[in-house]
């Protein structure tokens, strides 16, 4: 309040103008170096507030007193001149450029453009041609290791799938913790769709179209998001999109690539033995053998065998296998032979032009991606349109908007029921489930014909051809932006913004899947169909004004933004069926409908105070204030202030400072931000129960298990930073730096109260942890001449997290949910953010297994293996451009984090992995001691040992350093213009690219290093049967017309 | 004139400022305008009529097959980790913990806060009575699961912020159950409120005093080898006929109609997908073939291939001579060493033990019996050989006995309505399994008859199964010899005596947990409930 209000005295103060006309001046002003016009000049009579803007043509008009008058012309990026006007009616002023470096331009919160040197903060502008040419269909996903502080993953979920993007750690314990998107000023939903089965439907950056991007600005610390207050706590991503440039003419873009998608291999299995149990293999249809399974049929026997490789030496005899044929019992050794090539074809087209009141861009694009696995597709169609026109001189107004339809057709899953990935895994290695290629359902009952004993495990082509999971989002974004140039200093600004989409979801679990209970009567098999709409409105308006006395520049702005948003869903499920391989409500037995409704709304008021001093030192203040719907009316209001400040040394010693110095710049920084809070947590609700109990008994129950809270507030992120950036040598060698110190308090948690008092947990605001960490960029030009230049950039991060406090008493909290059978997530008072834990082997006090007749077993006390969040992030990037050919390779890294692998623990448990192999022949003697701690001596049955693992929750086979370097990207780009320049076409350039190259290093058995299948982070770390990781070959081309 | 010039401008500016700024100031003080209905969620209700909550309180938690089955010797599995329990007489957290979470999540919180609304609603007092009823049932669960629990502070976290409620001394909450079940039980009138919602009975008081008395004689019984004196005292009130006596026949059930909408989640784990791993146990099955058993044809089944549903490829063999109950004292491992076991010659496929029958009790839509006739039969019938019941009732101990018995053979939904076309156990069929020679009733061994009957019409009640063997002693089990099984158990007497509280409760309510754990003398399986002397 108090802030606000000096902002607007401040307004007050610097409104003394002098306006007051004899004779009018007009001129022109043009670039110097080629003398086109420049449009939007700032030309002021010195010493007043007089002046004008120039148009289109660089033509402007002003009224001077007198002779005496100078005419002081100022551009962004150019250099500031002074012309004396005498007795002159006309001038005509060439501007020079400013030295780049000193005048690079950076889109800031709110879509304020700032001169890069003057900001306090880490933001790193985003080269748009990188993330053009990526072959990833999620525009985040092309982000990976290119931004000193960020860290992005795109787990290998499909082409539909999201991308999981952590600026500077992780800022909460659990729910979401992604970046905002802010798309041509207004925020856009990204949240993470997921689907069923742990399936990922996507998430908010799937709408955008690469080739519409402008420019992309990552703000990474708590004061460059500051303007955005409750939504700032994990950093912005600004996007703004094309509206065409005011050239005159039209100008046509086609854009069309085609990427290759193929499954890599990791597994390196044991083919020594091969299908069976205990020894035994299955029959042949003669029977012969006395290590064959005895009983019921051979069939059978493959069948309840085909999830274990405890089978006999691999001899290359015929047996009868899963699919009923005689196959060699020999090794089955390409895991990915299952998979096809995945497609994706995209094409855009773009249509820009403008003349010198306005510009327009308007594209289209449409991506049609297959997965590597059948009947798994995704399609997106954008429509984007973005235009700006100017009525008269001072009014502009701009319009962009998005629509777009999404189209994911069963995405692959990551559980085991349906998980078709675990289910190609865990195959013995004498099988290629090819041969079941027409062999997944039964002629007779038409039900599954499972493959292995464990029925959970789906026949994938059963899941191929019978379940169906698809969700179609319609979305459309957009705003109408009018500025209004009051006077030279001063303008104002009002928006409206919309983001909307509704999504239509169904999803089925067929009838006869051999997992299914069997009903009363009828057929079993769930489907569910669900529509849900996002509705998020934000109106915001600014006011901005900037005034120079002497040595000082002083800007600030005024606004505030309302936003409402809705999200509703309304479905109906259904179990059971009456007719079979019908998939409709109307044919469900039990019918369960579901609705959900939330609405908030957020008011804030902002303001920003900028001063400088004599364009070497900068000092930024904001002020935000949130007012919350969902918080208890009585502390509903929350203040969100930053402070930064940038110094450039290289400026302000310039005597004394070398030649080669071409900036120098120290920033200074704090902030407080907030986290958002959800609607309806502080009250107590019953609800109905949807069907009634044996048909007439209505029945109800208080809501959820945890007990409101009515006087929660949202969290808080207190952030400071320090900053270097150096530009020397003629910019051949580039660093910027940046340290910070990020603490959250007033951490939303759920705690743990007793099950006895009704609720299993209490929210409550009682969280403290902190993220440390410092972020480098360096850019080198080794090579810089006419024809060919190299540019390598090398950014890295490294990121420490504590947990400093949880609720009184709690020591920690588990997080993860409680799907997983192996592997748990926790948050520990004192250790970093993401403890993975679980049990270990019960040793003695001299640390030795104790074992007990030959077997280990769990200790009941569990340990933490480490944390799963990476310390270490960062990318190595190298640009080589010869005449007009590129060649662009990225090498990413992470570590300092740990997994726990599902998979492998099926790999050992099942006789697959290398690790089996001891003691197949007369037994394990497992390396432990017996209770009076003599070594251990009994040989255990190998099977038996093994299958021991089983829900132990003992993880320490299946711990893995989740440490990688990867050979990200290779892109080679050429620019073939000039071959046609003689034909229609304008411009033509060609990329081709590979991505996810190959593996540096790892130190996962069997499994992509980047195998962990989920973006949430309260499950990070556990890795559990995703698909593997591709490999993509992409050809693109770009056509301008 | 210029000055003045620039000073009228910049009157007008501070004018036009000022005005802004008290628009922006007005504008300020309405920023949250309202908020407050914003955040009511339109599809939530802030409160519903207390019988509804008393409905879903009554949808009684069923039976926890990986602990209580396998204790009473009802049920049995061979394999271990996930699935390990009361098999192997281990502790396995994850399995024991239900009964104490779904109690107190659902039963005793509608309860309470029922109690807690309506108590001083003199237009709501059967319905109030009927809540402290079916709370009194469900904490004498788990007291006899658990020993002490939160009982005065339990469920009260929305009511009055209690979040980690102390331990109560299962004594004293047996004697707050015994005057709550007397209390409510007295105080249900037919001519206040009609509750049609409750599940039960549609709100028919005799039959709901019916069941309050019940349970009070089962709760006077639980006192039979601690304090005679005491359990005659309360048997006595409990069947004074002036009071509404208790439950005599099959119409008196108390009954959860589980249907094909909402399941029988005891039995969904005969279909589910480990359904190949559960077996009807050796006990069970030796008692019912030993005797003739009419009821063994419905309740066991013999597959050709466990894992997959009966069929016509698969067709099921109930036949009672060929079943084959699943022994204790063994594991996957070495279960081939068993005697009789029926194969098959290698782990990896499924063992050739009876199940649960699929299309009759083991239905997914078959009812559940909370508290029955032929369980209160048999009870009365002790109650007669004890000499505990009032002279008024004149009914021998041995009719009560065959009464109980053929009750259970009746029991509706197992044996007759969705058997599958089964005919139902005819009276000659009963009255024969009565005349046999180990049933038939014998004034010597009554008090072994009547519990060996009692655990049999307890089948899939597992937890009144086992805590009524170890207030009566009967049947006599073998105790379960499993190598590496829980210490405490091994220094007792072989049997698993209660349920560990749960790891939550240790950690987030853990001074409470761990004081009644020292009272009670340790949180062991091994440890005994109050009245299990």
């Amino acid at each position: 309040m108090r802030k606000i209000s000096a902002l607007l005295v401040f307004l007050l103060l610097t409104g003394m103008q002098v306006a007051f006309a004899q004779r009018t001046v007009s001129g022109r002003v043009t670039r110097s170096a080629d003398n086109t016009p420049l449009a939007g000049v700032t030309v002021q009579i010195k010493g007043t507030t007089t002046g004008n803007i120039t148009d289109l043509d660089g033509k402007f008009s002003l009224p001077v007193l007198n002779n005496d008058a100078v005419l002081l012309f100022s551009f962004i990026g150019y250099n500031p001149k002074e012309v004396p006007v005498g007795s002159q009616t006309s001038v005509i002023v060439g501007l020079e450029e400013t030295n780049l470096v000193l005048s690079e331009v950076v889109v800031t919160a709110l879509g304020i453009k700032r001169e890069a040197k003057s900001i306090g903060y880490a933001a790193t502008s985003i080269d748009t041609r990188q993330i053009t040419n990526g072959a990833q269909v999620n525009v985040g996903a092309n982000l990976m290791g290119k931004v000193a502080g960020m860290s992005v993953t795109a787990p290998s979920t499909g082409p539909g799938g999201s991308a999981k993007i952590r600026i500077r750690g992780q800022s909460s314990f659990g729910g979401n913790n992604s970046p905002l998107i802010v798309v041509n000023g207004v925020p856009i939903n990204n949240d993470n769709q997921p689907g069923n089965g742990n399936s990922d439907l996507g998430d908010g950056m799937q709408s955008i179209n690469p080739d519409d991007i402008e420019t992309m600005t990552v703000l990474k610390g708590a004061s460059a998001a500051a303007l955005y207050g409750f939504r700032a706590k994990d950093g912005v991503i600004i996007i703004t999109t094309k509206t065409g440039s005011k050239k005159t003419g039209l100008g046509i873009e086609f854009n069309t690539s085609v990427v290759a998608d193929k499954a890599i291999d990791f597994t390196d299995f044991q083919y020594e033995y091969g299908q069976g149990n205990n020894g035994f293999r299955p029959g042949t249809i003669a029977g012969t053998g006395g290590t064959i399974i005895p009983a019921p049929d051979p069939l059978t026997n493959a069948r309840t065998s085909g999830g274990h490789s405890f089978g006999t030496k691999m001899d290359g005899l015929p047996y009868i296998a899963i699919d009923g044929l005689e196959h060699p019992y020999s090794p089955q050794k390409d895991r990915t032979a299952f998979y096809q090539t995945g497609l994706n074809f995209t094409n855009s087209v773009a249509l820009s032009g403008g003349n010198e009141n306005g510009s327009f861009h308007f594209s289209g694009t449409n991506t049609d991606a297959s997965s590597i696995i059948e009947n798994s597709k995704f399609n997106k169609k954008i429509l984007d349109i973005g235009l700006n026109y100017k009525f008269g001189e001072k009014l502009t107004a701009q319009v962009n908007a998005n629509y777009s339809i999404e189209d994911n057709l069963n995405p692959p899953t990551a559980t085991q029921v349906y998980g078709i990935a675990n289910s190609i895994y865990v195959m013995a290695n004498t099988i290629d489930m090819r041969w079941m290629k027409d062999v997944w359902r039964d002629p007779l009952t038409l039900n599954e014909i499972p493959t292995q004993k464990l029925v959970d495990r789906t026949n994938p082509y059963w899941a191929i051809n019978m379940r169906k999971e698809e969700r179609i989002r319609n979305r459309m974004y957009g705003n109408v932006l009018l500025k209004y140039q009051i006077l030279p200093w001063l303008y104002a600004q009002g928006r409206l913004g919309q983001d909307y989409f509704n999504a239509k979801y169904n999803i089925n679990s067929p009838t006869g899947a051999a997992n299914l209970t069997q009903p009363a009567y009828g057929f079993n098999g769930t489907y569910q169909e669900t529509t849900s709409d996002f509705k998020e409105v934000n109106a915001d308006f600014m006011i901005g004004a900037n005034q120079k006395a002497g040595a000082f520049t002083f800007a600030a702005t005024f606004g505030g933004n309302a936003m409402d948003q809705l999200s509703t869903s309304n479905g109906t499920s259904v179990t059971n069926f009456y007719i079979r391989d019908l998939y409709t409500i109307g044919n469900g037995q039990t019918k369960n409908p579901s609705t959900s409704y939330r609405r908030k709304k957020v008011n804030s008021l902002y303001g920003t105070f900028d001063v400088s001093f004599k364009d070497y030192l900068f000092l930024n203040l904001t002020g935000r204030n949130d007012w919350f719907s969902t918080l208890n009316p009585k502390s509903n209001s929350y203040l969100y202030p930053s402070v930064s400040s940038s110094f450039l040394f290289s400026e302000a010693l310039k005597s004394v400072m070398p030649s080669w110095m071409n900036l120098g710049k120290l920033r200074f920084a704090y902030a407080e931000v907030g986290g958002d809070t959800d609607p309806y947590t502080n009250t107590l609700y019953y609800t109905m129960s949807t069907n009634n109990f044996n048909g007439s008994f209505p029945y109800g129950n208080i809501t959820g298990t945890t007990n409101p809270n009515p006087d929660l507030k949202p969290l808080k992120v207190k952030e400071s930073e320090v900053g270097l950036e150096l530009i020397l040598f003629n910019r051949r060698i580039s660093i910027d730096m940046a340290a910070y110190n990020k603490n959250t308090v007033d951490e939303i948690l759920n705690v743990d109260i007793s099950n006895a008092s009704g609720f299993g947990t209490k929210k409550v605001n009682v969280g403290k942890l902190r993220n440390r960490g410092i972020e480098t960029l360096l850019t080198v030009e080794p090579v810089r001449t006419q024809n060919f230049t190299w540019q390598s950039s090398f950014n890295y991060t490294y990121n420490i997290s504590k947990v400093l406090q949880l609720a009184e008493g709690q020591t920690r909290l588990d997080v993860s949910d409680a799907q997983s059978w192996i592997g748990k997530v926790s948050e520990e008072v004192g250790m970093p953010l993401g403890s993975l834990r679980g049990s270990t082997y019960l040793r003695n006090a001299a640390g030795q297994i104790i074992t007990t007749n030959g077997r280990f077993s769990a200790d009941p006390v569990q340990v933490t293996y480490g944390s799963v969040v990476p310390k270490h992030t960062g990318g190595w990037i190298n640009t080589f451009t010869y005449k007009s050919f590129r060649l662009f390779t990225v090498i990413d890294f992470k570590g300092g984090n740990k997994l726990v692998s599902q998979s492998n623990y099926n790999f050992l448990r099942e006789g697959l992995s290398k690790k089996s192999l001891p003691g197949r022949d007369g037994g394990v003697i497992f390396d432990g001691v017996n209770a009076d701690g003599t070594p251990n001596t009994t040989p255990v049955e190998a099977e038996s040992f093994y299958t021991g693992y089983s829900g132990k929750k003992l993880y320490d086979p299946f711990i893995f350093d989740a440490s990688y370097i990867k050979f990200r990207t290779l892109t080679l780009g050429a620019d073939l213009s000039k071959f046609v320049s003689k034909t229609f076409i304008r411009g033509l350039n060609v990329n081709a690219s590979i991505n996810n190259f190959f593996v540096i290093m790892s130190h996962v058995d069997n499994l992509d290093p980047e195998c962990v299948s989920n973006v949430s982070d309260t499950n990070g770390g556990i890795e559990q049967m995703g698909l593997p990781a591709t490999r993509s070959y992409a050809l693109s081309f770009n056509f301008k017309f | 004139m210029y000055i003045m010039k620039t000073k009228y401008v910049n009157a007008m500016k501070i004018k036009y400022m000022l005005a802004t700024l008290l628009v922006l100031l007005f504008g300020m003080s309405s920023c949250d305008k309202g908020f407050v209905d914003i955040n009511n969620n339109p599809q939530g209700a802030l409160t519903i009529e207390p019988m509804y909550e008393l409905a879903s309180a009554q949808i009684i938690g069923t039976d926890q097959h990986h602990y209580e089955g396998e204790i009473a010797q009802q049920i049995q599995l061979l394999i271990g980790g996930q699935e390990e329990g009361g098999n192997r007489n281990t502790v396995n957290q994850g399995n024991m913990g239900g009964r104490f979470d779904f109690y107190f999540g659902t039963q005793v919180r509608n309860t309470v806060n029922i109690i807690n609304r309506v108590k001083n609603d003199p237009q709501k007092q059967n319905l109030y009575n009927m809540a402290r009823i079916l709370k009194a049932h469900t904490f004498m669960i788990l007291v006899d699961t658990y020993g002490d629990v939160p009982y005065t502070e339990a469920g009260l976290a929305n009511i009055s912020g209690i979040n980690l409620p102390v331990y109560d001394r299962q004594q004293d909450i047996y004697l707050d159950l015994e005057k709550e079940l007397k209390e409510a039980t007295d105080a249900l009138d037919a001519t206040k409120d009609a509750v049609p919602g409750e599940i039960y009975f549609s709100g028919n008081i005799p039959r709901w005093k019916k069941y309050g008395n019940s349970l009070l004689l089962r709760l006077g019984m639980r006192y039979s080898k601690l304090d005679p004196t005491k359990a005659a005292a309360i048997v006595a009130i409990a069947t004074d006929p002036a009071r509404g006596g208790v439950m005599s026949a099959n119409a008196d059930n108390v009954i959860v109609k589980y249907n094909s909408v909402q399941n029988n989640t005891t039995n969904a784990f005969c279909q589910n997908s480990t359904k190949h791993n559960w077996f009807v146990s050796k006990p069970f099955i030796d008692f019912m073939q030993a005797n003739s058993d009419p009821r063994l044809q419905y309740i066991a089944f013999l597959l050709p291939d466990p894992s997959k549903a009966p069929a016509s490829s698969n067709v099921a063999n109930t036949t009672p001579a060929s079943q084959i109950g699943c022994p204790y004292g063994y594991k996957d491992v070495d279960i081939a060493s068993a005697p009789g076991y029926p194969g098959p010659s290698s782990a990896g496929a499924t063992y050739k033990y009876s199940q649960y029958n699929r299309s009759t009790v083991g239905r997914v839509d078959s009812w559940y019996y909370v508290i029955t006739a032929a369980q209160t039969n048999l009870l009365m019938a002790e109650a007669k050989v004890r000499g505990w019941l009032p002279a008024s009732i004149t009914t021998t101990a041995q009719v009560f006995y065959e009464t109980g018995v053929k009750a259970h053979m009746s029991q509706a939904d197992m044996f007759a309505t969705t058997n599958g076309g089964v005919s139902p156990i005819t009276d000659v069929q009963a009255t024969a399994y009565l005349a046999m020679p180990n049933i038939v009733y014998n004034a010597g061994t009554a008090i072994k008859q009547i519990n060996e009957q009692y655990w049999a019409a307890s089948m899939l009640m597992w937890a009144e199964a086992w805590h009524n063997r170890e207030r009566s002693g009967f049947p006599v089990l073998t105790k379960n010899f499993i190598s590496g099984q829980d210490a405490s158990v091994t220094a007792g007497d072989g049997f698993i005596h209660r349920l560990m509280y749960t790891l939550k409760e240790m950690s987030a309510n853990q001074v409470n947990t761990q004081a009644a754990a020292d009272r009670i003398g340790g949180d062991k399986l091994g440890t005994r409930i109050f009245w299990d002397i």
